[in-house]
């Protein structure tokens, strides 16, 4: 099943799949970079125009929609860009000599300027997917360095579980989270290509048209190592448990942390609902009246702090798992920028209570915050 | 650097081309498809783009000039056809022709080559 427009072509209305119709796109994009002005302009028309007639010919063959093999054969029929504006240049100088002796006045706009299209190859980062396990962000990665894709999934992992003792592995899966979120996919011919620093072009993009459609995925897994494809099973199904695990914890700390922020705020709206001061005595808190001004507002904050990675990691995982709706980028710079301020504004607090005469509490505070909603909950 | 015989054959149909397109359309007139379909029966062109940037040039330059005109199916066609400066120029390059042919013909049967070179005036 494929996709397809009706396209216009000089008038007349088209049927095109949507690979070819990137293909013929491309290729018309093309000759307009290499024809240009009014002259090129007239050039490119013509040569639509002669487009039209051929599909009209292949449509009166009996054909319903044009296909991918039907571009590239006028592609081949008609010639590259290139070929085309390559076989210029050498006709002007006989056609420079017969017109001197022509001697018909100026020849206005007679020069083609030639813009190569076969720009180097630029390379950008786009999310792989093709060789992806969650989002293709190592994939793409690779693509970009050079590297193994496999490799560096492994260095991340040992490198998050070597290091979690000391900054604990949650950087590491926002991190990846953030970075699935940043980086756009590559999904567009055009796209593959940048990932991998190919030069753009009609041979390239054709090429790209035809190995990502319309059957490799089962097809090449299948038929190039059995081995290969049972690792990738068992690599996504190991993955998806682990997000869905992660996925299940982030509930957990949400539904805490919106417990906690609860029942704090009430207690900061009225005391007397909930016996706090039970609580604060068995902290032995009580009786230090600053401390217990400031600390409900601490662990709200706080807990919003936490509230914001864990509602992400509990999207992803839904997102991952039951294929739902990703998250804009406006939503999630905004989250990010609501994070840090919430981050600022807890780092302050939590120094406004340090300066209170029980530092040595307080220092347990984060604790508190996320251990007190847990036990809550 | 070598020579390389197919861009010299290329180069040698490529200063045919004004020519030729010239020469059908003093025949009569004609739209962009009928000279390719000529023109690659001839085989003078292989790829069909290359036509398109020669006819414009040509226009530009006043050796042709073109009208619209209706087509039984589909949208109005460019109907090529020479103009007075064009048949000037055309006979100046057939002049030009004549003596090369006339020359290469000469050294042709004055060598025992057999005639590989297809001569693309009938």
């Amino acid at each position: 099943m494929k996709k397809s427009f009706p396209t216009n072509i000089n008038g007349k209305i088209f049927y095109i799949d949507e690979d070819a119709y990137s293909l013929l796109q491309n290729y018309l994009s093309q000759l307009h970079a290499t024809f240009v002005g009014s002259e090129g302009e007239e050039i490119v028309a013509d040569i639509e125009s002669r487009i039209s007639e051929l599909f009209e010919e292949k449509i009166n063959a009996g054909a319903h929609v044009i296909i991918i093999s039907d571009v590239n054969t006028i592609i081949e029929t008609m010639g590259r860009p290139e070929d085309i504006s390559d076989s210029v240049s050498p006709e002007d100088t006989p056609h420079a000599e017969a017109d001197g002796k022509a001697g018909n006045g100026p020849r206005p706009s007679q020069r083609m300027p030639f813009i190569s299209v076969n720009l180097p190859g630029r390379k950008r980062i786009f999310r792989n997917m093709q060789n992806k396990v969650f989002g293709g962000v190592f994939g793409g990665l690779a693509a970009f360095l050079d590297w193994d894709s496999t490799i560096m999934r492994i260095l991340y992992v040992v490198l998050a579980i070597f290091t979690a003792p000391f900054v604990h592995f949650w950087p590491y899966v926002i991190l990846y989270l953030l970075a699935w979120m940043i980086i756009p996919p590559a999904r567009t011919p055009r796209q593959i290509l940048e990932m991998h620093g190919e030069p753009v072009n009609i041979d390239t993009v054709g090429q790209t048209i035809l190995s990502t459609s319309p059957t490799p995925p089962p097809y090449k897994g299948s038929s190039n190592s059995g081995a290969n494809n049972f690792f990738s099973t068992i690599m996504s199904v190991f993955a998806k448990c682990i997000i869905g695990f992660l996925g299940l914890m982030g509930g957990l700390i949400a539904i805490g942390c919106t417990v906690a922020i609860l029942t704090f705020a009430t207690a900061l709206i009225s005391h007397g609902i909930f016996d706090y001061d039970a609580i604060f005595e068995s902290m032995e808190l009580l009786g230090r009246p600053h401390f217990i001004t400031f600390l409900p507002w601490v662990v709200i904050v706080w807990c919003l702090v936490a509230i914001i990675p864990a509602i992400a990691l509990v999207w992803t995982a839904a997102c991952v798992l039951f294929n739902c709706a990703g998250v804009s980028r406006p939503v999630i710079i905004s989250a990010i920028i609501v994070e840090v301020v919430l981050i600022a504004a807890g780092i302050v607090l939590t120094m406004i209570l340090n300066s209170a005469p029980y530092h040595h509490l307080s220092m347990l505070l984060p604790a508190t915050a996320i251990t007190v909603p847990i036990s809550m909950a | 650097m070598p020579i390389n015989i197919d861009n010299l054959k290329s180069q040698m149909r490529k200063g045919m081309l004004e020519f030729c397109v010239l020469l059908l359309l003093k025949q009569g007139d004609a739209y962009a498809s009928e000279i390719i379909t000529r023109m690659k029966d001839a085989r003078l062109i292989v790829m069909e783009g290359t036509l398109y940037p020669l006819l414009t040039r040509l226009k530009n330059d006043g050796l042709l000039t073109y009208r619209w005109e209706e087509s039984p199916s589909g949208p109005p066609r460019k109907y090529y056809s020479i103009t007075d400066t064009g048949e000037v120029f055309l006979q100046q390059l057939k002049q030009s022709w004549d003596e090369i042919s006339h020359t290469v013909n000469h050294l042709l049967s004055s060598s025992i080559s057999e005639n590989f070179i297809e001569n693309p005036e009938q």
